[in-house]
C-alpha cells in the first residue's frame, strides 16, 4: 500500500481545476477554462509526480544528559525520497525548554536525502521527557504528503549549572588523608611546618643541608598533612516559593537551592574533600553518601536532577542528624519558610556539627508580597516573613551563621570564620 | 543559542502566542494579496456587480492564510470563479488573465504554507523550486492564454478544443512518469 497521502492542495487543484474547466466547457467559456488551466496544469503535474518510494526516517532518540543552558541538537535524516522531495520537521517546545527554529524546518532533499537539525536547550534542571516530535515528507508539487511514524521524545536529564566557585577559604573540620586542606598536625604534604632534627623513617629527600651543614646533625623540612574536609550539603526540598522561568528568568527557591548545591559540590569535590548530600521533603531522594572525586560530584547533580520539591512532607527532624558525625561541616540550603528546617539546624549544631545555614529564598519574595494573589495570603506572607525574619535572628545569636544566597562567593567570610573557630574547643551534645 | 527573527509574543506564562517576523508577513501577503487582486479585477470588469461578495473572498482569504491545510482555500478559489462566473459578461484577456494567476499565486502559497507550521525556517533550495514550478505553470497559462486570444475570431477554436489542448499539454507529464516508472522497472 502506498504510504503517501494526497494534501488539501492536491485535492484543491484536482477540484477547482477540473471543476472550472468542466464548468468552462459546459458553459462555452473560453476565460473560464483559462481560469481552470493553472489549477489544472498542476493537479496533473501533481498526480503524474506520485511517489512510489517509501521513505525510511531516523531521528536523535534515548536519553540525553546535559547541564542547563546547554545546547543539544535533534537531528533527523529521511531517506528514499522523490526528486524535489522536501521534509518539514518539527520538534515542539515546552517550558524550560528552547527549540530554535521554534516553528520547525523545511528542507530539500537534492539527492533523495534530507537532513534537518533543531536546536535545543534546556534551561532548567530536571529529568524530563521531551514532547514527540513529527516529520513529514511532500514530493515537489505539495501534492502528496508522506508521515513518519511518531518518534519518542527524547529522556533528558538536566544537571544544575555549575559556575565556577573559586574560594580560598579553607574547610573549617579537615580530616582523612588526601586532599587540599592544611591538616592540624605534621604528616606528608606540601605546605611547610618546621625544621626538625632527623628521626628514623624520614624521606632522605627531606633533608635540610644548610641546617644539617650548620649544626652538624642532620636535619629535615617537616611538612603538615594534606588532608580532606567532610562537606555535607542538606538540600531543603519542602517548599518551592517562587516561579521558575528557568536559569535566564526568574528563579524560585528551588532553583537557587539546587544550583547553590551543584556550585558548593563542584567547588569542594575540586579541592579534593569529601562531599554528600542530604535532601529533605522530596520523595525518590534522600542521602548521598560523602565520597571524593569527579564521579561523586556526577552523582550529586544526578539526584540534584531529580528532585520534585514538596513530594515528601513530615519528615522527622532527627533524620537531619543521621550519618553525620562531629566535625562535619554541614551546608544548609533553605529558604527557611518551614520551621522544621530551624529545628534541623538547632539539632545539627547542639550535635557539635558545624552548620552554615545558606538562605535561598529569592530577594523579590522575602522583600515583597510573596507569591499569593489575595490580600489575605499576601497578609499571611507578611506575618510569616517577619517569623522568619526573627528565626533568623534567633539562629545568629546562637553563632550559627546565616548566609544570603548572593552567589558563590557569599560563603567566603563565613568559612573563613568557621576555620578560626574550629581551632576553639568547645563542648558539644552526643 | 540564536533566537529567531522577529518579535514573538506570549502570554504571562511565558507560552508563546505568536511570531511576527518579516517571512510570516510575506507567506500572508502571498496568500491574502492575490485574491484582493481577483477580487478588484472582478468588481472592475463588472461594475454593476455588488461590492460584498468581494469582502467574502477577502475574509475567506484571511480564514485560508490562518488554516492553509483546510478546506478555506478551496471554497475561496471556488467562490473567487464562481462571482467571476456569474457577473463577468465582457471578457478581455488581460483581466481575465491576471484572475487565472491571482489564484495560481493563491494556490501555491496556501499549499506552500501548509507544508508546515506557519513561522518554519523555510531553505532556499524549497522556495526556488516552488518560485520555478510557478513560473513555469504560470508561463503556460499565458502562452495558453495568447493563442486563445489570437485565434479567437480568425480560427473558431470552441472551448472544448481549448481543453483537450490544456488536458494534452498536462498528460505530458504524467505519461513521461508513467514512462520513466516503466523504464526503472525494466
Amino acid at each position: 500500500m502506498n504510504p503517501w497521502r494526497a494534501t488539501h492542495a492536491h485535492l484543491r487543484a484536482a477540484v477547482a481545476g477540473f471543476g472550472l474547466l468542466v464548468a468552462g466547457l459546459v458553459l462555452g467559456r473560453t476565460d473560464v477554462v483559462l481560469l481552470a488551466a493553472p489549477l489544472a496544469l498542476i493537479a496533473l503535474a501533481g498526480q503524474a509526480a506520485r511517489p512510489q518510494e517509501t521513505p525510511a526516517a531516523r531521528a536523535t532518540e534515548g536519553a540525553l544528559t546535559v547541564h542547563e543552558s546547554e545546547e543539544f541538537g535533534w537531528r533527523t535524516v529521511v531517506t528514499e525520497l522523490p526528486p524535489g522531495g522536501v521534509v518539514a520537521a518539527f520538534h515542539p517546545g515546552q517550558r524550560w525548554l528552547d527549540v530554535e527554529p521554534e516553528d520547525g524546518r523545511l528542507v530539500a532533499a537534492p539527492d533523495g536525502t534530507a537532513t534537518t537539525d533543531v536546536a535545543l536547550r534546556a534551561t532548567r534542571w530536571g529529568r524530563r521527557r521531551l514532547g514527540g516530535p513529527v516529520v513529514a515528507a511532500y514530493d515537489a508539487w505539495g501534492a502528496w504528503r508522506w508521515t513518519a511514524d511518531p518518534f519518542a521524545g527524547l529522556q533528558v536529564t538536566v544537571l544544575p549549572a555549575t559556575e565556577p566557585f573559586d574560594s580560598s577559604a579553607p574547610a573549617p573540620h579537615p580530616h582523612g588523608l588526601v586532599g587540599m586542606e592544611r591538616a592540624g598536625r605534621p604528616g606528608e604534604g606540601t605546605e611547610f611546618a618546621k625544621v626538625r632534627a632527623f628521626e628514623p623513617g624520614d624521606r632522605l629527600r627531606r633533608i635540610h643541608w644548610p641546617t644539617s651543614a650548620r649544626t652538624g646533625r642532620l636535619h629535615v623540612t617537616a611538612t603538615y598533612a594534606d588532608q580532606d574536609a567532610r562537606v555535607v550539603v542538606l538540600v531543603d526540598a519542602v517548599n518551592d516559593v517562587g516561579d521558575s522561568e528557568g536559569i535566564d528568568g526568574a528563579h524560585s527557591s528551588m532553583d537557587l537551592t539546587v544550583r547553590a548545591a551543584a556550585v558548593l559540590a563542584d567547588h569542594f569535590l575540586r579541592r579534593g574533600d569529601r562531599v554528600g548530600m542530604r535532601v529533605f521533603g522530596a520523595w525518590g531522594v534522600s542521602f548521598v553518601p560523602s565520597a571524593s572525586g569527579r564521579m561523586q560530584l556526577r552523582r550529586l547533580l544526578d539526584t540534584l536532577s531529580l528532585v520534585e520539591p514538596g513530594t515528601a512532607r513530615g519528615e522527622d527532624a532527627l533524620a537531619a542528624r543521621q550519618a553525620l558525625g562531629a566535625g562535619t561541616l554541614a551546608l544548609m540550603l533553605s529558604p527557611l519558610i518551614e520551621p522544621a528546617s530551624t529545628r534541623q539546624v538547632a539539632m545539627l549544631t547542639s550535635a557539635g556539627i558545624d552548620v552554615v545555614v545558606i538562605d535561598t529564598l529569592p530577594q523579590e519574595l522575602a522583600e515583597g508580597v510573596g507569591p499569593g494573589t489575595t490580600d489575605q495570603e499576601a497578609l499571611a506572607w507578611r506575618i510569616r516573613m517577619l517569623q522568619r525574619r526573627l528565626e533568623r535572628d534567633q539562629m545568629a545569636s546562637l553563632g550559627i551563621p546565616v548566609v544570603t544566597w548572593t552567589g558563590p562567593h557569599s560563603l567566603d567570610q563565613v568559612l573563613r570564620d568557621l576555620t578560626r573557630r574550629s581551632a576553639v574547643p568547645r563542648l558539644g551534645r552526643r | 543559542m540564536s533566537t529567531t527573527s522577529g518579535v514573538t509574543f506570549r502570554d504571562r506564562q511565558g507560552h508563546r502566542i505568536g511570531t511576527l517576523s518579516v517571512a510570516n508577513v510575506l507567506a500572508w501577503l502571498a496568500i491574502v494579496v492575490p485574491i484582493v487582486v481577483v477580487a478588484e479585477v472582478t468588481r472592475s470588469s463588472a461594475p454593476t456587480s455588488p461590492w460584498w461578495p468581494a469582502l467574502v473572498l477577502v475574509l475567506l482569504a484571511i480564514a485560508s492564510a490562518e488554516l492553509p491545510d483546510s478546506m478555506f482555500p478551496l471554497t475561496t478559489v471556488l467562490a473567487s470563479a464562481g462571482w467571476w462566473i456569474a457577473v463577468v459578461e465582457q471578457v478581455r484577456l488581460g483581466p481575465t488573465l491576471v484572475v487565472a494567476l491571482g489564484l495560481l499565486v493563491f494556490h501555491v502559497a496556501a499549499g506552500h504554507a501548509a507544508l508546515g507550521p506557519q513561522g518554519r525556517d523555510d531553505d532556499g533550495a524549497v522556495l526556488r523550486g516552488v518560485v520555478t514550478r510557478t513560473a513555469a505553470v504560470g508561463a503556460l497559462t499565458v502562452v495558453l492564454g495568447a493563442v486563445a486570444d489570437v485565434t479567437t475570431g480568425r480560427v473558431d477554436v470552441p472551448p472544448a478544443g481549448l481543453g483537450l489542448a490544456l488536458l494534452a499539454a498536462g498528460a505530458l507529464p504524467w505519461l513521461a512518469g508513467r514512462w520513466k516508472r516503466s523504464g526503472a522497472g525494466h
